[in-house]
């Protein structure tokens, strides 16, 4: 078994297992939500969009201090 | 792979955006930075996860800057720059790419190996209570912004319109009004019921304008209370005004608010996509994946076949509690209501003891796992239990996530 803690978002985080599976391959809808992904403009080599967030406490996070290490950004929500 | 690797230097974050799916077990989309921080304590605490979170902004900025996708990852390198990316988080994949980018870990750690602390959602009062309304029209949900109220939102509304109220001006209006599970109320249905009210400028008509919930014997309940409106706003795209008042209601406090939401005529990229209309098919697709699983061919898979998606919630999919998850367990578990509710097989399974047809089932008729919880089912202490009841028990039964053991 190879998978580890970031499964448990990408499955858990949409609440259920019924959810927790990505848009068919090749599907209108896998092609809509990959184009919207490609509109960004973001590719490999691109910095990371500088955007103010804010930490779990709730104090100001900016994403341009992502750096100094390898980082992982998984994102989720509630369900 | 955050054991694994958080001590060689790699620093992991989940991002907290809007929600994909609200309203699935109860949740509703959040609509204040605080709101936002306490799902994000709700997710900690139900994942039994330890990895940082960051919380995006209440105007969705890293949602719309990294393409909208609800469950993407990326890995940066020490500069800041995006060494990989992805539309969908894949575990299998980003442990490659950490094993590329930083070195491979000798014996990987498994979610089993983590012993991780997973919390059913809070408990509310018992839903089933008050039917869901049925709508089959693709809707999508409207800008809705809640206006300052010295109260928190206990209740948020959410608004949708059809195709054609979007496109020509003219059509229908979903407006529910959703208890936020996380304050812990009600509605009590001692006291009045929410009532709303459109202040309307020119030209726009909503049919009823004004409305309140229905009257609702039992003494506490958590369904939402839906309404659908007729809507004519002609060529008008000014926004209307809606007024809402309630009880907000816990243990300890029960309390009248007023609040109000400024509806836009626009869809809310933001807003989610709740389910609606009759239930879904269980995901074949995927059914058959989980079915790969099964090595030994015994058309069940063990919880050493299981693959991690499924081993972390073994227990809740092995219903009969034989070791085993079996094709028409997935098949059961993976179905649900349209908009969350109970199973509507686990309600039938209750009822399936009712041997003298009479639309309930005394205790002598109970199966002796029902016997042992009868009187908690039994809401109303008449010796039987009705099928409301079995709605409010099988409802139960699945926000604990335990199996349904009639």
């Amino acid at each position: 078994m190879k998978t580890s803690a970031a499964l448990v978002l990408g499955a858990l985080c949409i609440g259920s297992l019924a959810w927790a599976q990505p848009p068919r391959a090749g599907g209108p809808e896998q092609a809509r939500l990959q184009a919207r992904f490609e509109a960004t403009g973001l590719k490999p080599g691109s910095p990371f969009p500088e955007v103010r967030i804010y930490d779990e406490e709730g104090k100001p996070f900016n994403t341009r201090s992502l750096k100094g290490k390898y980082t992982v950004i998984v994102n989720g929500c509630l369900t | 792979m955050f054991v694994d690797y958080a001590p060689k230097g790699v620093q992991f974050y989940y991002v907290y955006k809007s929600l994909a799916h609200p309203e699935l077990h109860g949740y509703v989309g959040p609509v204040t930075l605080e709101e936002r921080l306490m799902h994000i304590r709700e997710a900690k605490r139900t994942l039994g996860t330890k990895i940082p979170w960051l919380c995006d902004n209440m105007n969705n900025d890293l949602k719309h800057a990294i393409g909208d996708a609800n469950n993407s990852e990326f890995v940066l390198d020490p500069e800041g720059k995006i060494v990989v990316m992805r539309l969908w988080s894949d575990p299998d994949k980003l442990r490659e790419d950490l094993a590329r980018l930083v070195g491979p870990v000798e014996k990987p750690t498994t979610v089993a190996d983590l012993d991780m602390k997973v919390e059913p959602p809070p408990k509310t009062a018992p839903t089933g209570i008050v039917p869901r309304l049925r709508i089959t029209e693709p809707m999508r949900p409207l800008k809705a912004e809640p206006l300052p109220s010295k109260h928190p939102f206990y209740v948020k509304l959410r608004a949708e319109a059809d195709r054609a109220l979007l496109g020509d001006g003219k059509g229908k209006m979903y407006l529910g009004f959703h208890l936020d599970p996380l304050y812990g109320v009600h509605w009590n249905n001692r006291v009045a019921p929410v009532r709303y009210e459109f202040s309307l400028p020119e030209g726009i008509r909503i049919e009823p304008a004004e409305g309140e919930g229905p009257k609702v014997e039992q003494e506490a309940d958590a369904d939402p209370r839906e309404f659908l409106l007729d809507v004519d706003r002609g060529d008008s795209t000014e926004p209307v005004t809606v007024a809402f008042h309630y009880y907000a209601c816990d243990e300890k406090m029960c309390i009248p608010v007023s609040q109000q939401y400024r509806i836009r005529w626009e869809p809310d990229p933001d807003g989610g996509r709740a389910r609606r209309g009759p239930p879904r098919r269980p995901p074949a697709r995927m059914i058959e994946r989980i079915m790969e699983s099964d090595a030994d061919g015994d058309g069940r898979i063990s919880r050493e076949e299981a693959p991690e998606m499924l081993l972390r919630r073994f227990d809740r999919m092995d219903i009969d509690g034989d070791g085993y998850v079996t094709r028409a367990e997935l098949e059961q578990r993976m179905r649900r209501g349209p908009r969350g509710g109970p199973p509507p097989d686990l309600v039938e399974r209750i009822m399936s003891a009712d041997a003298d047809g009479d639309g309930r089932v005394s205790r002598e008729e109970a199966p002796e796992r029902m016997r042992q919880r009868f009187d908690r089912m039994d809401a109303d202490g008449d010796g039987y239990v009705s099928r409301e009841e079995a709605g409010q028990a099988a409802e139960r039964i699945r926000r604990r996530g335990g199996p349904p053991r009639p």
